[in-house]
């Protein structure tokens, strides 16, 4: 299984500005004070040597996941903006010859989730084949409203491949039964819902906007359970914990803290933080990572998940 | 995880024993519940806490938003290096009234503090 990531940011896409990219190269320039950078690959070097959050960026589209298993069956997570740039990666596959096949599942409808959904080449390629799935009623009707010629000029029935649309079941089959996809509805203003997928004796479950109004007994458990030994899960960590029980309680996002202890407790093996706060710049996801890190230290090391932060074009192979 | 409870003076002492995490948090909650009496104001002395997740800390939150509907003084004592960073990382350390000892949270009652 691979799970690679198109979207991390939450909520709205949030390119980077000319005073963050200018605060960037400030960082990077002082850094570079004393060494020898006289040829151009001492240059590259320093630069790919580089933190991720100071040489690049987490990244600003909206949430996006691309799923494969060791058939390369393909399963998206999503359609938030990061689907735009994964569909003109799949243009170089069968999917730009109008023979491909994939399934899309939606977590929810909020836009950050399917605003990516017109710019998705791959459906207006006839002959491609995509299946639809979606825990909430009406799939079709609330993405052919989203493409009404009041809002965009490309209608859902101007995209020419051939879309299929399900309702998902608490644990469904793709593929001829060679992916698993269970759901579990999670606390998010209009619903939003996890999934776990598995494939070739691995798991991944996407539990992005959600909300945990409770850290303790059933409540508590039956996360555990969902996320029981998962090789990874996905987790929205937009808030500081102190944002999510206080500041920010019942907007449906939740914090690293709370992450961590849910996959301590259910003994993940990989946790990926995404939905970042679109107010945050790097750095300052950077510092919530780098606190969280503080924190999961105090676990004894033989519980401890990997830690990371999801960013845009990350890949992690099963 | 234990919870002991003694009143010295103005104030009820509740003194945590041991880890407050998601099981045994629920404990602590109930345990919390009914301090401080009528006119008494808390101490939460948790020098002997050497592990808190956010659960407990939620319960800590709670105890918080109590303490000022209900108008009583609420002070924590004794935080070890660990429970401490675990306030710091979280951003709690400005919602409470941290003293370094019980004694010293004590005293400040007593004064009218």
């Amino acid at each position: 299984m691979t799970v690679r990531f198109w979207g991390v940011r939450g909520s709205i896409p949030t390119p980077l500005s000319n005073e963050a990219i200018e605060a960037k190269l400030v960082d990077a320039l002082r850094g570079a004070q004393g060494l020898d950078l006289s040829d151009e690959q001492a240059v590259r070097d320093y630069v790919s040597a580089l933190p991720l959050h100071m040489r690049g960026s987490w990244g600003g589209n909206t949430t996006c996941v691309e799923v494969r298993n060791n058939a390369g069956d393909l399963l998206i997570i999503d359609a938030g903006t990061g689907i735009r740039e994964l569909g003109q990666h799949l243009l170089s596959s069968e999917f730009g010859k109008g023979q491909g096949r994939g399934a899309i599942v939606f977590t929810h409808t909020h836009w950050d989730h399917i605003q990516g959904f017109p710019f998705f080449v791959p459906l207006f390629i006839p002959g491609n084949r995509f299946d639809l799935y979606a825990c909430h009623d009406h799939l079709e009707d609330r993405l052919r409203y989203q493409q009404a010629p009041k809002f965009f000029p490309a209608t859902l029935e101007m995209m020419a491949a051939d879309k299929t649309y399900h309702q998902m079941l608490p644990t469904m089959e793709l593929f001829d039964g060679r992916m698993k996809v269970s759901a579990m509805e999670m606390d998010h203003p209009g619903q939003a819902f996890a999934y776990r997928v598995e494939a070739d004796g691995h798991s991944m479950v996407m539990a992005t906007d959600a909300e945990y109004r409770d850290l303790v007994g059933d409540y508590w458990q039956k996360y555990v359970d969902f996320f029981r030994s998962a090789d990874v899960l996905v987790f929205d960590a937009q808030y500081t914990l102190r944002e999510a029980l206080v500041e920010k309680q019942n907007w449906g996002h939740s914090s690293a803290m709370i992450g961590i202890d849910l996959a301590v407790d259910a003994r993940v093996e990989t946790m990926v933080f995404v939905h970042h706060e679109p107010t945050y710049p790097d750095d300052k996801i950077n510092q919530i990572f780098h606190d969280a890190m503080r924190y999961l230290d105090r676990v004894p090391a033989s519980e401890r998940p990997r830690v990371v932060v999801g960013y845009e074009g990350m890949a992690i192979e099963l | 995880m234990t919870t002991e409870v003694v009143q010295q003076g103005p104030a009820i002492i509740a003194r945590v024993q041991g880890r407050v995490d998601a099981y045994t948090s629920p404990a602590l909650d109930v345990a919390l519940a009914t301090l401080p009496g009528a006119g008494q104001h808390l101490i939460l002395d948790l020098s002997g806490a050497d592990y808190l997740s956010s659960a407990g800390l939620r319960v800590l939150l709670g105890l918080a938003k109590r303490a000022r509907a209900e108008g009583f003084q609420l002070r924590l004592s004794g935080l070890g290096p660990a429970v401490a960073e675990v306030l710091e990382i979280a951003g709690f350390v400005p919602l409470f009234e941290i003293r370094d000892t019980e004694a010293s949270a004590l005293a400040e009652l007593a004064a009218g503090g």
